[in-house]
């Protein structure tokens, strides 16, 4: 989600390289018809069968918020991998003067919370509702019961997040080049 | 939904029909030509109208309504006359057009700019040929290139004017030309016009980006450079250009300067300089046409309109900067991770599916339960802190307070009740374990205390007032229990409680969590603070008994002091089972029985930084000592002597799916491994086996069985086996001396477990209070405590004789297993892994000993639902 790599990101774009911005997210601005650029790189195990994602909902836990909940809290240790089933929450990281602000939203159907869920580290930011809704919360423990009940299964989600991170990284890697050289 | 936060027109509602749009369309394309005409035929009133008028205001329509201008500018109708008209052959524009296109109209606005001066600003007849051309390029453009990217939105020379000062549009209007969009242009600025001008500062390809600062970067000087060259000086062309190319050099090299100075973005960088143009424009301009509309001299409204500008443009950067932070934002936030296809139907279901809800107070978490789970699951699931020790309602480890909704929860048992009972807590209480959930409920994790202890008011009054001392040796579950009853039926008797150990009761069943867990012995004591002194009760703690002397009726202490009995009950409990084992005993190595043991083994982990244990024996403590190394973060290797694990619970099917389970849960297991010594160096640093392997490992864990702690009584006379020897009423072969728990033999055997020393406690405090009540040795119900297994073991595992009948069911896909042992048409015994809501009534059924022939066929068919109702049955029943 989103992590200290990301908080230096930001950091450095607030500063002065809104132009080092790589293209993969705002090209989503300009998502013209019939041309919406296929995001393979960020789906959540994209070729599992109804009853894997069943497995994976019968070992998580289903919570219910309301528009204003802070469904996860910055510094709390919770290594859990939420996904957002029902509503749109927004993500919160603090200013230097201690304010919080809007750091882009979560949309429905999206997994949030796998950099803490692969680490274990405390939250990074604060993820708050901005309408009623439910997300799946998936334990570091559950996941244990999940993997070693279904053994592909964990090591297939355990791949994918680790896929879809390193594509990230390798986004996060471009940056930096971009700006260094 | 939510609106996005830079919305593309598709995603806009429009403020007016496209109808009305296309009225508009033909009245200024109509507009337009009548302009040429008259530029061509009258030109002093159409230069008034053009240059007088018209260009003066633009650049503020631009700024205030972008949008609006590019649905009705006529160009744009010439543009896209072709694709209305069906004549549009909508090509793309070649690589090179797309990557150096931008400079063509760069290059056009400022060439034409200074072009006013020596030709356009008075010569009505050039105007408006150039005019007409531009609407013919622009229809030619529309007729080869789609959408607009034959000129709107490639070519046409305001279109750089338009992306400086059009991205952030006061009124936003929405693209009313593009129906539909057909993706002709990069970061195209009808498409989104919030972020066009930003996404191409953004954009992969420098050379956008360094586009925009070259045109922002000029804008000034150029600006400067018109108002401050007069056309009068007879200047010739080359000269013109010459002035007009060293103002517009001179503000793009003030531009890059500031760029690699200050520590400001580009792209706001460029903001500035727009609006310092905008207001340099209008500084010179309003003078201008307060001259052409009439000749007060000076005009009223110049200051006032030169400060609206610089504030309008003040406003604008101020907004056009935190949308520029906005932005950046989003764009620097991590990219949304999506579900695979798979999901949907799942998801979808599993959000309308109707599931009770459970709140957990203070916090109001709120879950969505599935029908049938345990508060205990639930709060566990949810990451909230709470113990937990049997899982059966027996320890207490885990009572909640049920704030609402009691209604939808499973009743509770007797033996739950019982445990309620003894933590004097109120009637809103329910051991979480327990309590299954049908329906909304709302609990706190805070239970409360019952008003008036539940003590004697409904037992028979005290039955002997001779008995005026009461000793009890061993403060473990058993002991306390008696102690408990004694209190409870007999108000008057001074109560001793010996102990050895230095903690009062604690939960035992949850000593592996002083592993793992942070929050050390605080947790795990099970009676409320102040219940020794509430209920009379003397503690002795760390404190051993030297002796029983049973002529004096005394216990004598280590301490020297001796106490006086006219009732003993010894309940001390068991130690670990120490095998020979070469080595055993050097630092790193542990057994696991009490508070203390792994609290040591805790710290001496940390300290020495140990990764690796081997714990010898596959029981059931054996196996959560594994599971709590593990969760404590070390490698674990699992000895066991026998085939297959948890050999007393479980069949050899059922042992090997618990095996397959563990170490996928990273438990590693050896079967028929016997610990023969233990290396150490000081400190353990391996273990030989009898086959003479060596595992190398830190931490050596032994978990062997038990051994009754009898020698007190055995010293003092009583007869003793592997326990001390009981009757069916708990006495000794000393009739005030009772027996219960780990240290008592009831017909040959000790049976080590939390459930029987209960009953045990309470039959032996009956009795020796006078009473007469028996002890009925139940099928023993065992769980393995550790996450995910599921497992409950109830009485004999395999059928024993050819009578007997095994019903045995293994679900592959799930590796779940379970298996009845009937015998007479009875239940005896069964397993059921994976199957907790299966368990109570199974449970039920074995200890009610209901014949289940009726439904034998069911049974065998796989179909246990008639034990479920079992247990209703004897719930309904107890309710």
């Amino acid at each position: 989600m989103v992590d200290e790599l990301l908080e230096r990101r930001v950091a450095r774009y607030l500063r002065d390289v809104a132009a080092e911005v790589p293209p993969s997210r705002f090209s989503e601005y300009f998502a013209y018809p019939g041309t919406e650029a296929a995001r393979d790189d960020f789906v959540f195990l994209p070729d599992r069968s109804k009853d894997d994602w069943a497995r994976v909902l019968g070992h998580g836990e289903l919570l219910r918020f309301k528009a204003g909940d802070l469904v996860i809290r910055a510094g709390d240790d919770d290594r859990a991998l939420s996904i957002v089933i029902d509503g749109s929450l927004e993500i919160l990281l603090p200013n230097a003067r201690g304010e919080q602000h809007r750091y882009g939203t979560i949309e429905p159907r999206s997994v949030i919370g796998e950099m803490a869920f692969l680490d274990g580290r405390p939250r990074a930011a604060t993820i708050r509702a901005l309408t009623d809704g439910d997300i799946l919360r998936l334990s570091f423990e559950s996941f244990e019961v999940l993997s070693a009940r279904h053994p592909e299964l964990g090591r297939a989600i355990l791949l994918d997040l680790g896929r879809i991170l390193a594509a990230r990284l390798r986004q996060a890697n471009d940056v930096i080049a971009r700006h260094t050289h | 939904m939510d609106r996005p936060l830079f919305p593309n027109f598709m995603q806009m509602t429009p403020r007016l029909p496209r109808r009305a749009w296309d009225a508009l369309r033909a009245v200024s394309f109509a507009a337009a030509l009548a302009l040429c005409i008259s530029l061509l035929v009258e030109p002093r009133v159409g230069l008034f109208l053009f240059w007088g008028l018209l260009i003066p205001l633009v650049p503020l329509l631009f700024f205030l309504a972008p949008g609006f201008w590019r649905n009705v500018c006529p160009l744009a109708t010439s543009n896209q006359a072709p694709r209305r008209l069906g004549l549009q052959r909508s090509r793309s524009l070649p690589a090179v057009v797309r990557a150096y296109g931008f400079l063509i109209p760069v290059a056009a606005f400022l060439a034409l700019v200074p072009a006013r001066k020596v030709l356009f600003d008075s010569n009505g007849v050039a105007l408006g040929v150039l005019l007409l051309v531009m609407l013919a390029l622009a229809f030619a453009g529309g007729v080869a290139f789609k959408g607009k990217s034959g000129w709107c939105s490639s070519f046409c020379p305001l279109l750089p004017v338009q992306r400086v000062y059009g991205q952030t549009p006061f009124l936003v209007v929405r693209n009313s030309h593009c129906e539909p969009c057909v993706g002709c242009a990069k970061n195209c600025y009808d498409f989104n016009p919030h972020v066009a001008q930003l996404a191409d500062f953004a954009d992969d390809d420098p050379y956008r980006g360094a586009y925009r600062k070259i045109f922002a970067g000029a804008l000034p000087g150029l600006v400067l450079a018109f108002y401050t060259t007069s056309a009068g000086t007879g200047w010739g062309i080359l000269e013109m250009y010459g002035r007009f190319g060293v103002f517009v050099l001179g503000g793009i090299g003030a531009f890059f300067l500031l760029d690699s100075l200050i520590r400001v973005s580009s792209a706001s960088l460029a903001v500035f300089f727009g609006a310092v143009a905008l207001d340099l424009y209008y500084w010179f301009n309003w003078p201008l046409l307060a001259e052409r509309i009439g000749d007060a001299e000076p005009a009223w409204f110049v200051w006032p309109a030169r400060a609206a500008v610089i504030a309008l443009s003040a406003v604008w950067v101020v907004r056009t900067l935190r949308k520029e932070r906005r932005f950046v934002e989003d764009v620097a936030a991590p990219a949304p991770v999506r579900l695979g296809p798979g999901a949907d139907a799942v998801l979808d279901e599993a959000a309308h599916a109707p599931r009770p809800e459970v709140t957990i107070m203070p916090d109001e978490h709120r879950i969505a339960a599935v029908a049938g789970s345990t508060l205990l699951e639930l709060v566990e699931r949810h990451g909230v802190p709470i113990e937990a020790g049997c899982r059966m309602g027996m320890c207490g480890s885990d009572p909640v307070c049920v704030v609402d909704g009691a209604e939808h929860l499973s009743p509770a048992g007797d033996e739950e009740r019982a445990t309620i009972e003894r933590l004097g807590l109120a009637g809103t209480t329910r051991m979480a374990c327990c309590a299954r959930v049908s329906g909304a409920v709302t609990i706190s994790l805070e239970p409360q205390r019952a008003e008036h202890a539940a003590t004697a008011a409904d037992v028979a009054p005290a039955t002997d007032p001779e008995i005026e001392h009461v000793v009890v040796i061993g403060n473990g579950i058993a002991g306390i229990t008696a102690a408990d009853h004694i209190r409870r039926r007999h108000p008057g008797c001074t109560i001793d409680v010996v102990t050895r150990e230095r903690y009062h009761l604690y939960n035992r069943m949850a000593i592996t969590r002083l592993i793992y867990g942070r929050s050390a012995l605080q947790s795990l004591y099970l009676m409320p603070e102040g219940w020794y002194e509430d209920n009379r009760i003397t503690t002795w703690l760390n404190t051993q008994v030297s002796a029983i002397d049973r002529e004096a009726r005394r216990v004598s202490l280590g301490t020297g002091e001796s106490i006086p009995y006219d009732r003993l009950i010894l309940t001390a409990g068991s130690r670990n089972f120490v095998p020979p084992i070469a080595g055993f005993g050097a630092p790193g190595s542990f057994v696991l029985r009490e508070a203390e043991d792994a609290m040591r083994l805790r710290g001496f982990a940390q300290e020495h930084r140990s990764r690796r244990a081997v714990v010898a024996g596959g029981g059931l403590l054996g196996l959560e000592t594994a599971y709590a190394l593990k969760k404590f973060g070390l490698h674990v290797t699992v000895l066991e002597l026998g085939a297959s694990v948890l050999r007393r619970q479980l069949d050899e099917r059922g042992g090997t799916l618990l095996k397959r389970y563990l170490e996928g849960l990273g438990i590693e297991l050896v079967l028929e491994a016997q610990a023969v010594s233990v290396e150490a160096d000081p400190r353990v640093t391996g273990v030989t086996l009898a086959d003479g392997s060596t595992i190398e490992t830190d931490l050596f864990v032994l978990s062997a069985g038990i051994t009754p702690n009898v020698e007190i009584a055995h010293e003092a006379g009583l007869e003793t086996g592997r326990g001390v020897i009981v009757d069916d009423g708990m006495r000794t072969s000393d009739p005030v001396i009772f027996a219960a728990g780990d240290a008592a033999e009831y017909k040959g055997s000790v049976s080590g477990l939390w459930p029987s020393a209960v009953e045990q406690a309470r039959v032996a405090a009956f009795n020796a209070l006078g009473g007469d009540e028996r002890y009925e040795a139940v099928p023993p119900v065992t769980m393995l405590k550790v996450t995910g297994v599921e497992l409950t073991s109830i009485g004999r595992v395999e059928a024993e004789s050819d009578d007997e009948l095994e019903l045995a069911f293994e679900d592959v896909a799930e590796q779940r297993y379970r298996k009845l042992v009937l015998a007479e048409g009875r239940i005896v015994g069964a397993i059921l892994l994976g199957y907790p809501l299966e368990a109570a009534g199974v449970v039920a059924a074995v200890k009610a000993g209901t014949d289940v022939r009726p439904s034998l066929e069911r049974l065998q068919a796989g179909d246990w639902s008639v034990l479920r109702n079992q247990e209703q049955a004897a719930q309904e029943a107890v309710a």
